[in-house]
This record gives structure tokens, sequence and C-alpha cells, in this order.
């Protein structure tokens, strides 16, 4: 039941932004991908989610490729939590993650009232907002309505986009506990981040991309070392040892 | 401000929707006994005379009905897909590509024999001008909305150049310039059921296919990514909404003419009353344009403006809506600035 990229490559407009990607995400492993600005990490969620497609190479999950899927099956089996931006049209919150069962039925309104609905936003903390306008919320609050929404997928594969960012400390907490729980209940998560401390704290299995390569993937107590991440974000180790705390 | 539910307000739109549809049969020179007798007579087969009700108001409300339901959609629908507000058939060239087209089959003398060539003419060109607009818009596999409203205004400003000097080389056809002219300032005099005839198949599709999508209009108001991440076939439902809008546009300009900025502010309003909600809007959408354009019509009727056609006021309404329009967009970017 893993994950899997064989060699996934994506090349756009000459630059290469992935290159020769080869990762097995599993089951009831919480995965990290961590990697400094432009390293490729966001590209990699989209082409995992199957937004983008790859100039090469193929991901396959249960064994099978994800390339000629219908768009509904995939989006039933993988979802994207992106970096929660302001959108044109200022929908209602609980409009914004109804569509969430798009997949299932393309009147997903329907759903506005289900108890779905509620415990999803009640998992996020979010069901006080759901007659808020969407525009009108601070980042963290958007951030809780998106992963709120892809709970509403039932997907088993679960992709979140730096999911912490702009989230005040309780509820940074209290996501990754979400997230916890999720991969408990047999849910592949991965997630971009550059909390190092979140990673560090959270993670079970780290992936680190670096200029749209793949530094290296494994356990993280293995893999995540001073000198990795120093290789990782071209920092000396003194500057590394005096700004952030190891185990 | 909270928003009335889009479920209260349908049955007072549908109302008066009915009321100025009863106005504009009602409404006329000849008194009402008269034209309801010979009307009677007609459909009893004891007469074959024209009557103005049979002949001319009710080709003519439909034409109202249909071309203000298929402007306020088609852009609504413009402006969901393309995440855009700024967006309609107008500002961004389409109903000058079907204009143009019309004008050359006008100048070819192929309306006479053919009419139906005008609709099928209107189609293309409008179908056309969207891909032209839409693929200079994109780079690298994704939309640049910046681009895509100044991509509008110099293809449309390019069409309208090439659609008069197309009219300054033949202004010594006068006939034909006349018709040109009165086809182009939008009107809904004189309509009969030829004009029907080259509308109405087109709107019924077009309106048919954008309530079908409204679900879909929804999700990709929130971005190509954002709709194919949700499950939404991207290519395939614009693809589909593409058309609709063409077959929309199409057959306003082939029954009207050029209806200026109409599909730009009604959907705002609609907005404005209602909230963002795309599903709803179109539904309410086909209800307000409509509304808004027989009450428009009927208003220029009553207080017999002449001088004026329901194009000239729209335009004219509508233009001065856009400004403000731009005014506001403009001092929300300044906020997000600061």
């Amino acid at each position: 039941m893993n994950l899997e990229t064989h060699a996934l490559s994506l090349v756009r407009d000459g630059k290469i932004l992935l290159a020769d990607i080869s990762l097995a995400f599993s089951q009831g492993e919480f995965n990290a991908i961590l990697g400094p600005n432009g390293s490729g990490k966001s590209t990699l969620l989209r082409l995992l989610a199957g937004i983008w497609l790859p100039t090469s190479g193929s991901i396959t999950w249960k064994g099978l490729s994800l390339k000629n899927l219908p768009r509904k099956e995939l989006s039933r089996a993988i979802t994207l939590v992106p970096q929660s931006a302001p959108i044109t049209f200022n929908y209602l919150v609980e409009d914004v993650v109804a569509m969430g069962r798009y997949s299932y039925e393309p009147h997903y309104w329907n759903s506005i009232d289900s108890p779905l609905l509620e415990e999803a936003l009640q998992a996020v903390d979010a069901w006080h907002l759901r007659h808020r306008k969407i525009n009108e919320l601070s980042y963290g609050e958007r951030q809780r309505v998106y992963i709120a929404r892809a709970l509403m997928t039932e997907s088993p594969i679960m992709l979140l986009d730096e999911p912490t960012a702009g989230l005040d400390i309780r509820h940074q907490i209290e996501i990754m506990a979400l997230l916890q729980r999720l991969i408990a209940k047999g849910k592949i998560v991965i997630m971009t981040t550059h909390d190092l401390a979140i990673a560090e704290r959270y993670s079970t299995q780290v992936t680190f991309l670096k200029q749209g390569r793949c530094l290296g993937s494994g356990p993280l107590e293995t893999l995540m070392t001073e000198e990795t991440i120093a290789d990782l974000y071209d920092m000396g180790k003194a500057s590394l040892k005096e700004n952030i705390c190891f185990r | 401000m909270i928003k009335p539910a889009a479920s209260s307000l349908k049955p007072f739109l549908i109302f008066a929707l009915i009321l100025t549809s009863l106005g504009t049969l009602l409404y006329g020179a000849t008194p009402w006994n008269q034209v309801w007798t010979s009307a009677l007579e007609r459909l009893q087969g004891i007469s074959d005379a024209w009557n103005p009700l049979l002949d001319e108001r009710l080709p003519r409300l439909v034409v109202i009905l249909c071309t203000g339901a298929s402007l306020a959609v088609s852009g609504a629908v413009m402006q969901a897909l393309f995440n855009n507000a700024l967006a309609s058939p107008n500002v961004l060239g389409i109903s000058c590509g079907g204009s143009l087209c019309v004008v050359i089959v006008f100048v070819l003398g192929l309306h006479e024999q053919y009419p139906f060539v005008i609709p099928a003419a209107a189609f293309t060109g409008s179908l056309a001008t969207l891909l032209f607009v839409y693929s200079l818009s994109r780079n690298n596999g994704s939309m640049e909305l910046n681009t895509l409203i100044l991509t509008g205004i110099a293809v449309s400003t390019l069409l309208i150049s090439i659609q008069a000097a197309t009219m300054y080389a033949l202004r010594d056809h006068w006939m034909l310039i006349q018709s040109l002219t009165e086809w182009e300032a939008g009107s809904t005099c004189d309509r009969s059921w030829r004009h029907v005839h080259m509308q109405l198949p087109l709107t019924l599709i077009g309106l048919s296919g954008c309530w079908h999508y409204r679900g879909e209009i929804d999700l990709l108001a929130l971005g190509e990514e954002e709709a194919r991440n949700l499950g939404v076939e991207v290519e395939q439902v614009r693809w589909r909404l593409f058309l609709c809008v063409a077959l929309l546009t199409g057959g306003a300009l082939a029954a009207v003419g050029l209806i200026a900025f109409f599909g730009l502010v009604l959907p705002h309003l609609v907005r404005y009353i209602q909230g963002p909600s795309n599903r709803q809007l179109i539904t309410l959408c086909i209800v307000t344009g409509a509304l808004s354009f027989s009450l428009m019509d009927l208003l220029l009727r009553f207080f017999e403006v002449h001088a004026l056609s329901i194009g000239n006021v729209s335009a004219i309404l509508g233009g001065i809506f856009f400004i403000i329009l731009l005014r506001r967009s403009r001092s929300s970017y300044v906020e997000k600035a600061a």
C-alpha cells in the first residue's frame, strides 16, 4: 500500500524543476519533505496530486499507475492541502469545505448540512467559522479550513504544503495531533515544511530535496543529523549549532 | 451585511419578470382590445393579417429575455472561468470577434439569402476570439490573470479597428452602412420570429450547459489547480463552457447586435445582492439578466427614447459601472500592498 515515485522528472521552460526522484511513502509513517526555498517541495506535491504531469517517470499507488486514473477517482485517492491564499470570489467557509465532496457528488452543496462537514470542521477547530467568508479569515484559520476540506474527500493519501505555516503554537500542535490520528487510522500523510522542530518532533520519515534533486530519504533518526541539515541548507555547522537545537 | 438567500429572492424576481414581460406584450401604440381581437382571429384561422402581439411584441419579448439571460450568464461564467472579476464577453473582445464575422456576412450579402449564416458567423467569431485570447493569456500552462484583460483589450481594439476600416472602405454603400450601424448599436426594434429562430436554439443549449456545470464553475473559480485537485476534469469542462459562452454570445449578437458591458455588470450586481456562490449565481443571472434587459427595453419604449438604442444605454450605464469597479479593485490592491 505504498505511494511510489519512479524516476520522476519535471522540466519547464528548459529548467529542471525535479530530476530523477524515486521515493516510497508508506502507510503508518509521518512523511516530511524538507528543503530550502525553490528546492521543488511544492512541485513534488503537485505531481503526486496529479495537478501537474511529470515530463518523465511515473507515480504508482498499490502498484497501479496514477497516470490514466479519472480525475474524480484520483481526487478520492489523493488530496492536496495547498498553502492558503485569498481567492477571487469570497465564498462562505461551509461552501469551501463542502467542495471537498465534489469527487463523490457534483452537487457538492448537498453536503453542507451533513454530519461529515461538521466532523471535518470540528476536527480542525473551525466549526464556529462555517458562516464566515473565506477571505475574511486569518492565514492560519484559512489553513485549517483547507485541511477540513481535505478531510471531506476521505482520501487515503493527504498531501500538505506547509500545513503549520501561519498557525499559532496551539493550532500547530492540534493540527499535528490530527495528522498523527489520521496516520494511525491508516492514511498516508506527506507534508512539506520549513520548520525543522516540527519535522523532528512529529515526522518518522524524511525526504531532503535540494535544487530539484533528492539528497536522501529515510527514517528521521538516521537521516536528520547536523551534517545533513547543514548540507541541505548550505549552512556552516557552527551556525546551525548556534541557532537550532537537535535531540 | 447579511445576504438574502437565493431561494427567498427567486419568487420576487420571477414575479417581477412576469410583470415586465406582460408590460412588453401589452404596451404599444395599437389599443390592446384591437390587438387581442385580431390575435384571436389569427389563432382561429379567421384572418391572416399582421398582428402586433403575435408578429412583433411576442418575438421581441423572446429575443429580449434570451439576450438578457445570455449576456448575464456568459459574463458570470467567464468571470469564474478566468478567475477574474473584470472578465466578460465584451471586455475580452469575444463580442468583437463575433461582430466582425457578422459584418463580413453583411458585406458579402449572405444574410439576405441565408439568414442563418448570421448566428453561425457570430458563434464562430466569438469562439475563435475566445480561444485566441485564452491561448495568448496562458504562459507555461497557467493563466496570467493580469495579462488576460490586457490581451482582451488589445484583441478587441484590433478587431474594432478592422471592422471600422471595413465600414470606412464601404462608406459609399449607404444602405449597407445603415443596416450595419443599426445592428452594431444593438437594437430590439422590429424583431421577428426570424430573429427568435436564429437565437433561441443557441440560447437554450448555452444556458443548459452553463446551468449543468454550475457546480464545476464554482470550483473553477478557485483556480485551475484547485479545481483539478478537487476532481474537476478541467480541460473538458472548460472547453464545453467555452462553447456555451460562444453560443450565448453568438445568439445575442445575431438577434440584437452589440450590447456592451451588460455581461460584466449583471453578475456583479447579483453577487452584491446574494453573495459569490456561482451555483446560485447562474440561476439568478438567467432571471435577473432577462428581467433587467426587458425592464430597460420597456422603459426606453415607455419614455419614447428614439435617439438611443438599448445597446447604447447598456454601454453608457455599464461603462460608468466598469469605471467604479476598476477604482474599487485598484483601491483593494493598494490596501493589499500596504
